[in-house]
């Protein structure tokens, strides 16, 4: 039962963890030092091919979830291994968020009326707003701030 | 003595501790930024302690340590990624103020270049001893990203700093390695480094306790201009 507790609890540490890490990474690295990776994921809808090199970060960010379940299963520390898991989900939840809702990579889950739903689009577009490098906003991915929230909510009515 | 390695974290950071508050230094308007840094480095440095801990490349020997544990990590082994770079971070901001970051930037690519290199050649070599294959492999790929993709500009005063620090390192690492001990605080099993010992602290470890120090300086750095920039 204490077991339970204890891992359930590094799962969601990680899980919510990488909130912060992909705040800092987006604002800091992305549209930092490894903008050239980043650069095309900014430019417009009509320019880019199915895939971008702003893709090669799922390989990046896959790393450190990959070692840690790979050390978690293979030298028996369950530590690791819900870590490593809380970090994945993290990463399968942005991807759901962020790449198929918001940028529509695919053509599912197209509209939600939730308003939590409404504000992260309108957030993440506001943070496409800026097409460079400099003075951006809105970099975190799913806390999002509540004025888009009272957007959100007042475009609606 | 139970003590013992907790006397050692907090023997460490007594007087860089003191010395904070001296005017020229004034560490502790800084420290916001130096508590960002730190745990953010401890995070990979504690998991990566719990798998070669588990492993059995290192463990604690149970007399000199207070029982207290966090997974498989004594506590006094958790303060350890808070003290000493409290100490190394206390040094950095010291030996700025005495000599200027130019002095060094001329001799700095010669040194990163054959640093990476004999890093490199050793991971290799050494495979698969995983204290060393692991650290050298880690270092030279944090130096290359620094330099070549970060382009940080201080990497020749860092070289400088630690050069100055490995007096403290071997004093600190000395004993805990069991110098002037009955036996180690912290052991090492040879067969997965190179067992080559300065006195009776592992060569691997030197090159550990830079990786741990350079990653705290760049993001005390990072941390210190951008709380810099948000408060003007």
């Amino acid at each position: 039962m204490i077991n339970a507790i204890i891992y359930t609890g590094l799962f969601l540490v990680a899980f919510f963890g990488m909130e912060f890490i992909a705040w800092i990474t987006h604002k800091y690295l992305m549209h930092g030092a490894l903008w050239f990776l980043h650069e095309d994921h900014h430019l417009h809808p009509k320019d880019q091919g199915f895939f971008q090199k702003n893709d090669y970060f799922f390989l990046i960010f896959a790393t450190p979830g990959i070692l840690l379940i790979f050390s978690g299963i293979t030298f028996e520390m369950k530590t690791l291994l819900f870590l490593g898991l809380g970090i994945t989900f993290y990463g399968f939840t942005y991807f759901l968020v962020h790449d198929v809702f918001i940028h529509q990579r695919f053509r599912i889950l197209k509209k939600s009326d939730k308003s939590y739903f409404r504000a992260i689009r309108k957030a993440h577009k506001v943070h496409h707003k800026h097409l460079g490098k400099e003075d951006g906003e809105c970099f975190g991915m799913l806390w999002v701030p509540k004025k888009y929230y009272r957007e959100a909510n007042n475009n609606i009515r | 003595m139970k003590y013992s390695y907790l006397i050692i974290d907090l023997g460490a950071i007594l007087v860089p501790f003191i010395f904070s508050f001296h005017p020229n230094i004034k560490f502790n308007k800084t420290w916001k930024a130096f508590w960002l840094a730190a745990i953010i480095t401890a995070i990979p440095f504690i998991l990566w302690d719990m798998v070669f801990t588990k492993l059995g490349v290192w463990g604690f020997n149970s007399i000199y340590i207070t029982g207290i544990h966090f997974f498989n990590l004594p506590i006094e082994e958790l303060l350890f990624f808070i003290c000493i770079p409290y100490a190394c971070i206390f040094t950095w901001i010291w030996l700025q103020n005495l000599i200027t970051r130019e002095r060094f930037k001329g001799i700095e690519p010669f040194i990163t270049v054959l640093l990476v290199s004999f890093l490199l050649m050793g991971a290799v070599f050494f495979y698969p001893r995983l204290y060393t294959s692991l650290t050298f492999s880690a270092l030279a790929l944090v130096i290359l990203f620094f330099k070549y993709i970060l382009k940080v500009d201080w990497l020749g005063q860092f070289y400088f700093t630690y050069l100055i620090l490995l007096i403290p390192f071997t004093i600190v690492n000395g004993l805990l390695t069991g110098t002037g001990l009955e036996s180690p605080i912290v052991w090492y099993d040879n067969t997965q480094n190179m067992s080559i010992r300065l006195f009776t602290i592992p060569v691997e470890d030197i090159f550990y306790g830079m990786l741990l120090i350079m990653l705290n300086v760049f993001l005390y750095e990072f941390f210190k201009n951008k709380i810099k920039i948000e408060d003007h």
